[in-house]
Order: structure tokens, then C-alpha cells, then sequence
């Protein structure tokens, strides 16, 4: 710092704090704009902007507060509800709250809103001149950037446009097909009922000797697993007095759930239901069950399942997402799918007589051309439902979004890979296995400006919460990709997505090179 | 007959609406609390059991001294204690003579030292004995039955086991048989867990009658009114310091902290009852008018029918603890402020708080990683929101492993608190006393090694479930864990070179969650060889009296520590602030602050706060406007959120929520001296920062009962808005010679009693009272001490008498060096049309702030200028301003020194 500018800053300083009065033939009050500079007259009285008072010109920038509108202060912390205007030559003018002069903390690069604390140790340094050129740089870079962005979405409206006219024609085109296809199904299902119906009638008696053979099965297993409890029984009922004691049970190692090498009270008296013994006709009657419970559970090899940490969220939250995952998906599809079940399939083919075997034989290729024919009908349907909602999906005022349906982009982070697919789903994987969490599906723009945000919503629901749901926001960049996923609240996700698609100039200009540089104050 | 119908139909209404709730079958009634049922089903026709040994008395210069016989153990005698304590104060103690099979514990850490003795003059007769402390006590002992009558000024004030509801139940070996009804005093079953009652039954009780009250306060912690309520058909109030969730609100249910002093209030004088003990306790309380008592369904209606009305004029309360012995205070006033002054001089006072910890905390759970903790704190002074604090909850550990932080989300913890404190804030985290069991662990194996830990009943470590899974708890019985967990917050220990971060301890009840009633078993065992059971209540004010000396240590004793605590017991104001725990984003909760705050203001602890918002759930807007607009008046001022609720920082409603927000901080951060003057005042007379109505105004009956307004000191009136929907409310203004100064508009209240006030939702109902002059910082800055130097706008506004008086306490906002006289204290008097400031303690502290405005509240339009005069020199002019409006006079900057003696003339 120069003798000269110590000067003026010292000069500076005394007309802020005491009296504007001395110094006003060779400074603008402190703290305004040069623009407003010519609202303050040194000479004259000064008025309050809104008209409340008329004070002193030696009442302006005494670091009192006499205007309820603080216009009598732009230079001082005197009024709750001023602002300060700083220069910041070299830099960006900039706007802050009177409360921000001199609280000791730097807020403008030039320094000047710490002016009565500039003489002092750990005082301001102008760093207006290196924070304006990376400015600047700054801005040339976003500058490059959204200018090539803006051809590369320049191309990928022409794409938009044209893949809209392709699915337009399409869907023309389909139509006809479909039309065909239908009469097709129609015709075949006609010929499926009719040939099913007489094989109804030929395999009438088939069944009922089907039904005979079944009864006599379940007779047959039901006296097995009679045997078996006897030959049980008789092995638990070591001294064969046809009594299970409690000496018994205590011995057979099956009791032992815990596999803690006895058999604990609680779990003889799941067998025993707190009696002493049981008889045979009981443990036939009720015993047996709850034992056959107990050797099922054996022959699984249970785990011991580890508690999971209290703190250990994820985990739950894995599980509990577990349950839901599929709640939503393909049950449209799984309806109409299901092939309808005939009485041929349950019966053994191999008795048919030769007449019989024809006419199944018919049935089914009657049913296959049927199944075929509506497979085609359902295909194109589903083509042309996809299209159409295609077609009605926002890809923004230009369609530039529209080659972009459908594409994904993943990020991975410490814990967690995040798949993005526009227009379509939003996914999140944990790192340490188990499934995929669904974060939302697409719903629609919001927020303002248009077309820079989008929602994700109706994600999976999480643990004693609502459904998942993503906020993406959209910023200019010349390759599409996923920068960032957070969670700021629980279940709400907010990323940052760059895409060429947006590298559009607003109204407002970018950040532009300061223009003012030569305003300088004093 | 079909009214009466019409009052049953309410009332299962009521019962049926209840929407939140905590589970109450987690939690003993008194019935399934052994030593409760067998000491409540005493009653006063019993056969008397103590009497006075009258070979046995003793008095010494010191204390009366007395053996007690219990006419059913022949072999059993108590002895008895009477120490007179110095302003109005006495002390009795009753403990077994003799030895004993188990110590019992005496929880004298809540005790600030040991209480000084005036002597006493004795007097006996055949059935009597009679002592005298300073002249205008007397204290009547009757031999048999054993009792005690309290005379203030010939009065009788305070009779103790009037109601013969005195126990001791002495240690016993356990017999060979136990007779059925005896079982519950040897082994005790609740829900799956059982409490094996190695050493039997060793409750102690006692009965007082408050003579000389009407209403009575206190018994902190429990989410109920302000006033007490009779507690008969229904449970006593319950001490046991538990981590309720959901807690349920109006009942005597336990809560976090316990602190066992009851205060009795009436027109003639004011009473107060400390019960020394930290045992599970609980209160019955009898004979209080003019408020409804804890009834049942069927009672109301029984009272209902009845118009019931037996033996309920005089206040009485029956304490009951598990363990411990007899050890109690009474207090005799004759003020509500004589009575705290009485209480604060046995337990202590909060140390002057360093000030940032009075200013705007910003907490919840969680903020994610250290960028987040940025960007929150970036926006505060993006949308100008004053904010002093940043917190941290359990998130920030690695793996919920205290004094550690977590690798990647806060990987630079250094840079996190230095970007803070480069706009002046701090940070505060959490560190809870459950251990996490993990070898890795280098605390767990410290605690392992050195053998630091509680022990179950069969003195192997006890394990229980908390934050981090398998955990097991400090013992800060030990004083080598009180050293050791010490040191763990030192700067090698902890985060590195900084001092600007502070400590919540939490969950410090302790919280178990698969313990019985989610804490720990009360058979557990501590060092000295004390169960859980002996000593529950003081463990989580032993772990913050630990964390004290590790923060004052961090410092070589220079800085002021700050501490927030959930768990509380008599005392640990002399350490941390308390917050009313997980409360719920629910106007019933806002509501419920107010009485939970009081009520620990009167019983020593001042410096409290409810969760700003609502911890659980999601507040409205307007909701959360209310809560910061009253949050903003109580002395801890912190909102707070569950992981699971929405974001609810001020900005992300509307404009004019977070103009209203904005607007609450502000005032808060304006009014910074006044609540810095008054905690002064607090550490040195132990006066409540915040108060009851009936402290200030002790003989307008009207009072007792209001606990939806309170007044911050003695200054200012706070009538909060604690309903939805309010465009308007009714405010009840105290004092019959008073005037009110609404503190917008300066529009004054000269009514006492009732008055209905528009508030709209930017409507603040708060009220400087007359008579007072209130030191203000009006330029708000981000933080509270980059407004250290800032100059004063004093806000004088006078009474009938035109006179106002005030005084403002400043220091270096954060040391102790205050305590070696570095300081100024100043002295307003406004008077004859003169403001004089009179500094009284100047030399040791130098100040930049200077005055840089005067504003005279209610004076007539009859002066047109001001001279001002400092330190006796020459006059010079100011200018003044009136307006006409709203009758204020503002003389323009004065510009004088705020240390300074001066005197501006108003002419």
C-alpha cells in the first residue's frame, strides 16, 4: 500500500465514523453505487428516500440510524435493515447487508466494508483483481461450453423432431397391422373354444377315473405317515411301556432346537404341553405334529441369524425394500399371460384312446394358434400404447430431450450405485449386495425455470415413511452424466445431472466480465 | 340426570381421541413398583412405628441430634439429624444407627458443598422438644409418634410426618421363607425382565403438610402443568429418569431428569422441599385447590356426584424412595425468590453461560456430511438469519463410536469447525455415555482394560442394546472413569487444536433399549459397590459433571464450558443446560414447554429449552413460526428434528415464514444483554431467568395457576401464542400498580387482570414492564460475537412514578476471567427527567460498545432537546425525537463509552 492510498484510506475512516461534512468535496458517501452517488448532495439537507425526514447532511453516514428506510447510512451497520454497495474494482460490484460492515469478517474482495477495521491487524486485502480474472475465466469456460452445448442441442432437436415423426408414422402403420391381427385372433379363438369344448366331452370319463385314483393316494399317504409316527414313537419310547416320558424327551436330541446339548424346560414343553407323559393315541392325535414341525426345522440347517446393528439402517432398509420390490411391476402382464388351464393337463395322457388323442391333439394346436395369434394381436397393442405414451411424454418446448428417453447414467459413490434413466426410473444399488431401491419413476417437470428440473416420484416406500422420491437437476453440459446424488431428506434425493439438452441462454446474461471497473470509489 | 349422561359421553370421547401416545405399558405404574405399593398402602391410622428416644437428644453447636426407635424391630433404631442452616434453611437426616448390612447411598454430588450450620437454641418438655433458628423459626419435635412442626413468625408453616406416613425399612437378612406378600420386596418381575432384589426392602418415606400454601410447584421433570396436581385415584408423580418415547403430556408419568424439589406457594409465604435422594421416588401430592387433579374417568364422575370436598385443604406430599435414607431440606422463604436463593445455595447455579450458548442453535438429525453442515449454515446468512450454532447428532461418529468421526462424511472435522468459527459460530456434538462393544474400539478396550465399566449382578460387565448395537456403560460412580472419560475430550484426545466445540450428552438417563423400561437393570453394580437402583437418578448428571472437567480442562480452566444434557437431577445446573427431550411437532407440545421449563427454573435449572418445531413429526408453517416466536423467549433456544422429518430449515417454507423466522432470531439476538445480564444475576442470587407470574407478583392469587405466560427476569411479560388459527388471544396483565409496554408498538396496558390481544401471525404478546430499562444490541449480525463491540440502545420505559431502573453486565463473552473482577456492571436509573448511568465495576474490562441510542417509553411530548454530561465534565446538547404515535422519546446518539458514568437531562 502506497503513502498516498494510506491517506486516503485514513481520511476515509474519519468521514465514516464522525462527520461526512470535511470530506464531501472529495468523496461520494461511503457505501453507495456511483449511479446513486448523485442522490446524495453534500451541501444540501438530506431527505430520507422514503420522505420521512429531513436531516443534516453531517447525519449521513454517522453511524446513526435516522431514516427508517436506512437510506441515511449506506456506509455504516447503523441501520438494522440497510444494505452496503462495494465496488470491488477488478471484480463484481456486490450488495450486502449493512449488517456485514465491519463485524470483522471480509465480504467484499475489496475490503471496503471492513473499513474501520482496516488498520488493524488481520485486516482486508483486495483480492478483487485475482478473484475478478478466475471470474472471468470462469465465465469464458461456461461460455465455451454453452455455446458448443447449444449446437450439440441444436442436433438434438433435429433428432427429437425426427423421432417424433418416425413414432407418428409408426403408429399409422401399426394401426393397419393391428387391425389384421385382430380379425386373426378373433377367427382362432373361435376355432380354440369350439375344439376345446369337444375335448371336454371326450375326456369326461377320463376324469372321473383320474378323481377315483386320487382318493385312493391320499388313503395310502395318510397311513404312511401313520406308520411313520408309530415307528417314531416307538424309537422315543425307549423303555416301551407305550408312554413318552420326560426322561424320553430329554434324550431324543430332536427336542434340542438350540442345539445347546439339552433339552431346555420351554422345550420339552412344546412337546409335552406341560404334561408329564403322552400316550400313544395322543402323540398319533397331537404330538406327532409338532414334532414333525420340529424334525422339518432340524433338516433346514437353520442359521443363527446375526442381530443387525441398531444403527445399521441400510441394512433394514435393505430388507424391508426387499418386500415391496415387485409390488408394482408386470401385473398387467402376468394377468393376461396366464395360459388357461385345461382338464388334459392333469390327466395321463398315455390312456387316451386313439380317437381321444386326436381330438386333444387338435385342442392344443387350435389353442397354440389362438395363443399365437394374440401373442401378435398384445405385441402390437403394447408397441403402439408405448409409442403413444412416448409421443405424449414432455421432452421440452423443442423435443429436445427426446433422443435422450430412455438413456442411463450411473454414479457411483462410496456406499451406493445411482442409475438415472431419463424419462423412465431412477435406481440406487447398494455396494454391499442386495436389491435394487427404486428412487422414483418419471412424473413430470417442476419448479422454475421450466425444463431444468424434474421429478422422480413413486419410488419404493421406505420403513414407516413415505414412497421414495428424486428431485434432478438439470445443468449445460457437453457429455450427459450424473455429477452428484444426496439425500437431503429422509427418502428425498436431489441430483445434479449435466446434459447439452438445457445449454440455452436465458434472459439473464451469464456471468459477464465487469463492465464497472473504472467506477472506482475515490 | 341427562347432563350427568352428557359428562360421561365427553368423557370417553376424550379418552378416545388420544392420536400420539407413548406406550405406557413399557413403564411401571406404582402398583408394579413394589416399594410404591407397600408405602402408599400406609396410611395414617397405621400403628405408629417411630418415635423419639428422648435419653437419646443431643444438641451441639453444630446440629440436634436424636435416636429414633421402630416400636416394631426392637433391635432396630434410626438416627436422626436437625441441622439449622444459614437463611432460613434446615436439614434433617435419618439414617440406621449403627452398621448396617449395605451402605446407603447419599447423593451428595448434587450439593454445591457442604451446607453451613447456624446454631440453634433447644427447649424440651416430657413430649417435646423445641428448637430455635434465628430467632423467628421454631421448630416443635414430638416424641411420639416421631413428628415434626415448622413455625415461621408463630406460624405454623411445614409439618412433617403429620400424616405418620414415615418409613425406613431397614436391611434385613433374606428370610427362609418369604411370606406371599412380602415376595415383591425380594424379587420383582416387570414385563420379561426381572429385578432380583439381592439386598430386599429398604424404602424410605416421609409426609409434609404445607400449611401455610395454597398451590404447589416444582417436581421437575414431568410433562404437566406448572401447578401441581392432586394425585389421589390416580399414580404420584414419578421420579425415574427415563428415555420415554412419544411422551404423553398432563400426567406424573417419568420423565428424563428428576429433580426432588417441591415448592409450596401462598399468600402469606412461600416454602420449598428438597428430597435428597436419587433412587426411584415417587410423589403423592394432596390438597391443592383451584386446579383439577389426575382423575379417572370414574372419579370425575364420582367427584361429579358427589361434589366431593373431605380433608383437601391443606397441601400435602408423600415422598417415597426405593433406597437411600431420609435426607431433606426445607426451605422457608418467606418469597418465591427467597426460596430458589435458598435452594440455589444448596445445589448451586449455572455458571454464567459463555454467551454464543444464549444466542440461536441449529441442530438436527442429521446434517449428512460436512458439506451439508456448509451449505446449511451458508444459507443462514444467504437469507440474513442470524445462527450461532451448529449440531451434530450421532451421525457423525464412525459407526456411533463417541470421540471418533466418520471417515468420509466427516472426514475433515478440523476445516469443518474452522469454517464455523470464521464467521464466529461454533459446534456442538454429541457424545452419549453407551459404549459400543468392538474391539477395535480403543475406548471399549480402555474401559476393558482399566475395568471402567458397570457391572450386571453377577459383576461381569453388563451388556445392553443402544445406538451402536451391543454397548456397555460408563461407570461414573468410579472417579477414575470420571477422570478418564475426562480426558477423552482434550485437544490429543478429540478433534485437534480447537476449543469451539461443545458437547451434548444424550441418552444419559441411561437409555437401554432392551433394558427394563428402557434403562438399565436396577440390580446392575457400580463402584462403591451401590446397585443401579441406589444411584439411577444422578447417572447422567455424574457423566456431565465429567464432561465439565474435561471441557474446563480442554482450556487450563480458561473457557467457559457449554454442555447440553437430557438427563437431569438437583444440581446439574452447575454444569449443563437441559432441553425437555423428544417432544413432537404438536401446538400441545409448544404448549407444554412453557410448564416444563418453568417448573425446572424454579427447581434450579434455569438455562432450558424445548426442541424448536417439535422433534418428531413435521411442524406446519405456522406451527413452526409460533414455536420460534416463543422459542425465541426462553433461555435455550435451539430447533431440532428427527432423521425422519422433512427439512425445515426457515428458508424452504415461503417468504413470509422465513421473514417471520428471521424476524423471531433477530429479536432474540437484540435482546442478548438482557438475557446475558439476567444468567448473571442468575449465578450470583440463583434467581429463575425465567419465572412464574406468582414469583413477581407473590399475593395475586389469581396467578397460581397461569403457566401459558411467564416473564423473562423481572422485566418482561411473555404471552406467547400456543393455539392454531390465533388472530387474537387473551393475555392476564399481573400487578395492580403496574403499566405494560407492548414491545412493538409501545402501546400501554395499565389493565390488571384479563385483556384480549390481536395476533396475527407476525404478533410477538411480549411486554416491558414499567419501571424497567432494557439494554439492547439493535445491529444484528451473523453471529453473536460479531456483535461484541457493537454499541447499546437502551429502552427506558418508565412507571407511574416515572422512574425506571435497569443494569447491564458485560465481559469478554466467553472466559472466566470475569470471576477475577474483569467485567462491567452498570446501573441505570431513570428519574426527575434525568437517565444516570452509574458504573459500578469499571476498571478491570474495557468495552468498545458505547450508547448509541436512548428511547424513553410513555413520557409526555414536553421536551425538546437532552444535555448530556459524562463523568461529572462539561454539557453537551443532543437532539431528541418524539413521536407523537406511540410516545416514545429517542435521544440521538449520546455516543458516550458504555463504562462510562453519565447522566442525560432531558429539557
Amino acid at each position: 500500500m502506497t503513502e498516498m492510498e494510506n491517506f486516503f484510506l485514513i481520511i476515509t475512516i474519519f468521514c465514516g465514523i464522525f462527520t461526512v461534512i470535511n470530506c464531501t468535496s472529495i468523496v461520494k458517501p461511503r457505501g453507495i453505487a456511483f449511479e446513486r452517488a448523485s442522490l446524495y448532495v453534500p451541501d444540501k439537507d438530506f431527505s430520507c428516500f422514503d420522505g420521512s425526514y429531513i436531516i443534516p447532511f453531517s447525519f449521513v453516514n454517522d453511524d446513526y440510524c435516522d431514516c427508517p428506510d436506512a437510506s441515511d447510512e449506506p456506509g455504516t451497520s447503523a441501520c438494522p435493515n440497510g444494505t452496503f454497495h462495494c465496488a470491488n474494482a477488478g471484480h463484481t460490484s456486490l450488495v450486502i447487508p449493512s449488517s456485514r460492515v465491519n463485524d470483522g469478517i471480509c465480504d467484499c474482495c475489496d475490503g471496503s466494508d471492513e473499513w474501520a477495521n482496516n488498520l488493524r491487524k488481520g485486516a482486508c486485502y483486495n483480492t478483487c483483481e485475482e478473484l475478478g480474472r478466475a471470474a472471468r475465466e470462469e465465465a469464458e469456460r461456461v461460455q465455451k461450453i454453452f455455446m458448443a452445448g447449444h449446437e450439440i442441442r441444436a442436433q438434438l432437436i433435429a433428432k427429437g423432431k425426427e423421432l417424433r415423426l418416425e413414432k407418428q408414422n409408426r403408429i399409422t402403420e401399426l394401426f393397419e397391422v393391428q387391425r389384421d391381427a385382430e380379425l386373426a385372433k378373433n377367427n382362432t379363438l373361435y376355432a380354440k373354444e369350439t375344439a376345446e369344448e369337444i375335448e371336454k366331452s371326450a375326456l369326461e370319463k377320463y376324469k372321473i377315473m383320474n378323481d377315483e385314483k386320487k382318493r385312493q393316494e391320499t388313503e395310502k399317504e395318510k397311513l404312511r405317515d401313520q406308520n411313520e409316527a408309530f415307528e417314531i414313537f416307538n424309537h422315543i419310547d425307549t423303555n416301551r411301556n407305550n408312554k413318552i416320558e420326560e426322561e424320553e424327551v430329554d434324550a431324543y436330541s430332536t427336542f434340542d432346537q438350540n442345539n445347546d446339548g439339552t433339552v431346555s424346560q420351554d422345550e420339552k414343553d412344546y412337546f409335552m404341553e406341560n404334561k408329564k407323559e403322552i400316550s400313544l393315541e395322543d402323540f398319533v392325535l397331537n404330538g406327532w405334529s409338532r414334532l414333525k414341525q420340529l424334525i422339518l426345522a432340524e433338516n433346514m440347517d437353520v442359521k443363527a441369524t446375526e442381530h443387525p446393528a441398531a444403527d445399521d439402517v441400510d441394512n433394514d432398509r435393505q430388507l424391508e425394500e426387499g418386500e415391496d420390490q415387485d409390488e408394482n411391476e408386470d401385473e398387467s402382464e402376468s394377468v393376461e399371460d396366464e395360459v388357461k388351464y385345461t382338464e388334459s393337463e392333469e390327466l395321463d395322457e398315455s390312456q387316451y384312446d386313439e380317437e381321444t388323442k386326436l381330438i386333444v391333439e387338435e385342442a392344443k394346436q387350435a389353442r397354440n394358434a389362438f395363443e399365437e395369434a394374440d401373442r401378435k394381436f398384445r405385441d402390437l397393442q403394447r408397441e403402439v400404447t408405448h409409442l403413444q405414451e412416448s409421443l405424449n411424454k414432455d421432452f421440452g418446448p423443442e423435443d429436445e430431450f427426446a433422443a435422450l428417453d430412455g438413456e442411463c447414467y450411473e454414479l457411483s459413490d462410496r456406499e451406493y450405485v445411482y442409475k438415472l434413466c431419463l424419462f423412465d426410473q431412477i435406481t440406487q444399488r447398494s455396494k454391499n449386495g442386495g436389491s435394487e431401491v427404486r428412487l422414483g419413476t418419471w412424473n413430470s417437470w417442476i419448479g422454475e425455470p421450466k425444463y431444468r428440473t424434474m421429478l422422480y416420484d413413486r419410488g419404493q416406500h421406505c420403513w414407516n415413511g413415505p414412497q421414495r422420491s428424486t428431485h434432478v437437476r438439470l445443468n449445460c453440459g457437453l457429455e450427459p452424466a450424473l455429477l452428484s446424488a444426496t439425500e437431503p431428506n429422509r427418502c428425498e434425493y436431489a441430483m445434479d445431472f449435466v446434459v447439452p439438452a438445457v445449454c440455452v441462454q436465458h434472459n439473464e446474461r451469464p456471468t459477464a466480465p465487469v463492465t464497472d471497473a473504472e467506477h472506482d470509489e475515490l | 340426570m341427562s347432563s350427568f349422561l352428557h359428562v360421561i359421553l365427553f368423557l370417553v370421547c376424550i379418552i378416545g381421541s388420544t392420536v400420539y401416545s407413548v406406550d405406557r405399558g413399557n413403564f411401571k405404574t406404582c402398583e408394579q413398583s413394589n416399594f410404591c405399593k407397600r408405602c402408599r398402602s400406609m396410611n395414617k391410622n397405621q400403628k405408629t412405628a417411630f418415635e423419639l428416644v428422648p435419653d437419646s437428644v443431643l444438641l451441639t453447636d453444630k446440629y440436634f441430634e436424636a435416636l429414633i426407635s421402630n416400636t416394631n424391630y426392637d433391635d432396630v433404631s434410626l438416627r436422626m439429624r436437625l441441622d439449622g442452616l444459614k437463611d432460613s434453611t434446615l436439614r434433617l437426616r435419618i439414617n440406621k444407627d449403627g452398621n448396617q448390612m449395605y451402605n446407603r447411598f447419599q447423593p451428595v454430588h448434587a450439593l454445591v458443598s457442604e451446607p453451613i450450620t447456624e446454631s440453634m437454641i433447644m427447649a424440651r418438655n416430657a413430649s417435646t422438644v423445641e428448637l430455635e433458628l434465628s430467632k423467628i423459626i421454631k421448630v416443635y419435635i414430638t416424641i411420639a409418634p416421631f413428628k415434626l412442626d415448622v413455625y415461621v413468625n408463630e406460624e405454623l408453616t411445614i409439618g412433617v410426618n403429620h400424616d405418620n406416613l414415615m418409613q425406613f425399612e431397614h436391611y434385613r437378612p433374606k428370610p427362609e421363607s418369604i411370606a406371599d406378600n412380602e415376595i415383591g420386596s425380594w424379587e420383582e418381575y416387570f414385563k420379561e425382565h426381572q429385578d432380583s432384589k439381592p439386598r430386599g426392602p429398604s424404602a424410605v418415606s416421609m409426609d409434609f403438610k404445607l400449611y401455610s400454601s395454597t398451590s404447589l410447584y416444582g417436581l421437575p421433570e414431568h410433562a404437566d402443568s406448572l401447578a401441581l396436581k392432586g394425585t389421589t385415584g390416580n399414580d404420584p408423580y414419578r421420579f425415574y429418569n427415563l428415555d420415554v418415547f412419544e411422551y404423553e403430556l398432563y400426567n406424573g408419568m417419568g420423565l428424563y431428569g428428576a429433580v426432588p424439589f417441591l415448592m409450596g406457594h401462598g399468600k402469606k409465604n412461600s416454602v420449598g422441599v428438597f428430597w435428597l435422594n436419587a433412587a426411584e421416588t415417587w410423589v403423592d401430592i394432596a390438597g391443592v385447590k383451584g386446579n383439577t387433579e389426575h382423575t379417572s374417568v370414574v372419579e370425575s364422575i364420582v367427584n361429579l356426584v358427589s361434589g366431593s370436598s373431605t380433608e383437601k385443604d391443606i397441601p400435602r406430599a408423600h415422598f417415597i424412595s426405593e433406597c437411600g435414607i431420609i435426607d431433606f431440606f426445607i426451605m422457608l422463604g418467606p418469597k418465591p425468590l427467597d426460596v430458589t436463593r435458598q435452594y440455589s445455595s444448596l445445589t448451586g447455579t449455572t455458571p454464567l453461560p459463555p454467551l454464543f450458548s444464549l444466542a440461536y442453535h441449529q441442530c438436527r438429525w442429521n446434517y449428512n456430511d460436512q458439506k451439508d453442515v456448509h451449505d446449511v449454515e451458508t444459507n443462514f446468512d444467504v437469507n440474513d438469519i442470524p445462527m450461532d450454532v451448529m449440531w451434530l447428532d450421532i451421525e457423525y461418529t464412525d459407526s456411533k463410536k463417541y470421540f471418533t468421526w466418520d471417515p468420509v462424511k466427516f472426514s475433515e472435522p478440523l476445516e469443518m469447525v474452522n469454517n464455523l468459527t470464521s464467521r464466529g459460530r461454533k459446534l456442538v456434538t454429541i457424545i452419549d455415555p453407551h459404549i459400543k462393544r468392538d474391539s477395535n474400539y480403543f475406548l471399549h478396550n480402555d474401559a476393558i482394560n482399566n475395568d471402567l465399566y458397570v457391572k450386571n449382578k453377577d459383576g461381569d460387565v453388563y451388556e445392553g442394546w443402544c445406538w451402536p448395537g451391543s454397548s456397555s456403560y460408563l461407570d461414573f460412580m468410579n472417579p477414575k472413569v470420571q477422570d478418564y472419560y475426562a480426558s477423552r475430550y482434550s485437544i490429543d484426545n478429540f478433534v485437534g487444536p480447537t476449543e469451539d466445540i461443545f458437547i451434548w450428552n444424550d441418552m444419559n438417563e441411561p437409555s437401554v433399549f432392551n433394558g427394563p423400561e428402557v434403562t438399565m437393570p436396577k440390580d446392575c453394580i457400580h463402584h462403591g459397590g451401590y446397585e443401579h437402583r441406589d444411584i439411577h437418578n444422578i447417572y447422567g448428571l455424574l457423566q456431565v459433571m465429567s464432561t465439565y472437567e474435561g471441557l474446563l480442562k480442554r482450556s487450563n480452566g480458561k473457557k467457559r464450558p457449554f454442555i447440553l444434557t437430557r438427563s437431569h437431577f438437583a444440581g446439574t445446573q452447575r454444569f449443563a443446560a437441559v432441553w425437555t427431550g423428544d417432544n413432537m411437532a404438536d401446538w400441545s407440545h409448544l404448549k407444554i414447554s412453557l410448564p416444563m421449563c418453568l417448573s425446572l427454573a424454579i427447581s434450579g435449572i434455569s438455562f432450558c429449552g424445548a426442541d424448536v418445531g417439535g422433534f418428531f413429526n413435521n411442524p406446519d408453517k405456522e406451527l413452526l413460526i409460533r414455536w420460534y416466536q416463543t422459542g425465541a423467549f426462553l433461555p435455550f433456544f435451539r430447533s431440532h428434528a428427527h432423521i425422519d422429518t422433512k427439512r425445515r430449515e426457515p428458508w424452504l417454507f415461503d417468504e413470509q415464514t422465513t421473514f417471520l423466522i428471521r424476524d423471531a432470531i433477530r429479536t432474540r439476538y437484540t435482546l442478548l444483554p438482557l438475557w446475558y445480564s439476567l444468567f448473571k444475576n442468575h449465578e450470583v442470587t440463583g434467581a429463575p431467568v425465567i419465572r412464574p407470574l406468582f414469583f413477581e407478583f407473590p399475593h395475586e392469587e389469581q396467578l397460581n395457576n397461569i403457566d401459558n405466560e411467564f416473564m423473562v427476569g423481572d422485566i418482561l411479560l411473555v404471552c406467547p401464542v400456543l393455539d392454531q388459527n390465533v388472530q387474537e388471544l387473551t393475555c392476564y396483565f399481573p400487578g395492580h400498580e403496574e403499566i405494560w409496554y407492548d414491545r412493538d408498538t409501545y402501546q400501554t396496558i395499565k389493565t390488571n387482570g384479563l385483556m384480549k390481544i390481536q395476533a396475527p401471525i407476525n404478533k410477538v404478546p411480549v411486554y416491558q414492564r414499567g419501571g424497567t430499562i432494557v439494554p439492547t444490541k439493535q445491529r444484528v449480525r451473523r453471529s453473536s460475537v460479531l456483535m461484541k463491540d457493537d454499541p447499546y440502545t437502551l429502552i427506558v420505559a418508565i412507571d407511574l412514578k416515572a422512574i425506571a431502573k435497569g443494569s447491564l453486565y458485560i465481559d469478554d463473552e466467553e472466559s472466566f476471567e470475569y470471576r477475577d473482577g474483569h467485567f462491567i456492571y452498570v446501573e441505570y436509573e431513570y428519574i426527575n427527567n434525568q437517565l444516570i448511568s452509574k458504573c459500578l465495576h469499571c476498571k478491570d474490562f474495557s468495552s468498545k460498545s458505547w450508547v448509541e441510542k436512548v428511547m424513553i417509553v410513555g413520557i409526555p411530548n414536553v421536551f425538546t432537546k437532552a444535555s448530556i454530561q459524562v463523568n461529572g465534565g462539561s454539557l453537551s446538547e443532543l437532539s431528541v425525537l418524539y413521536n407523537t404515535h406511540n410516545q416514545v422519546l429517542t435521544v440521538r446518539k449520546p455516543a458516550v463509552g458504555i463504562a462510562q458514568n453519565w447522566t442525560i437531562t432531558l429539557l
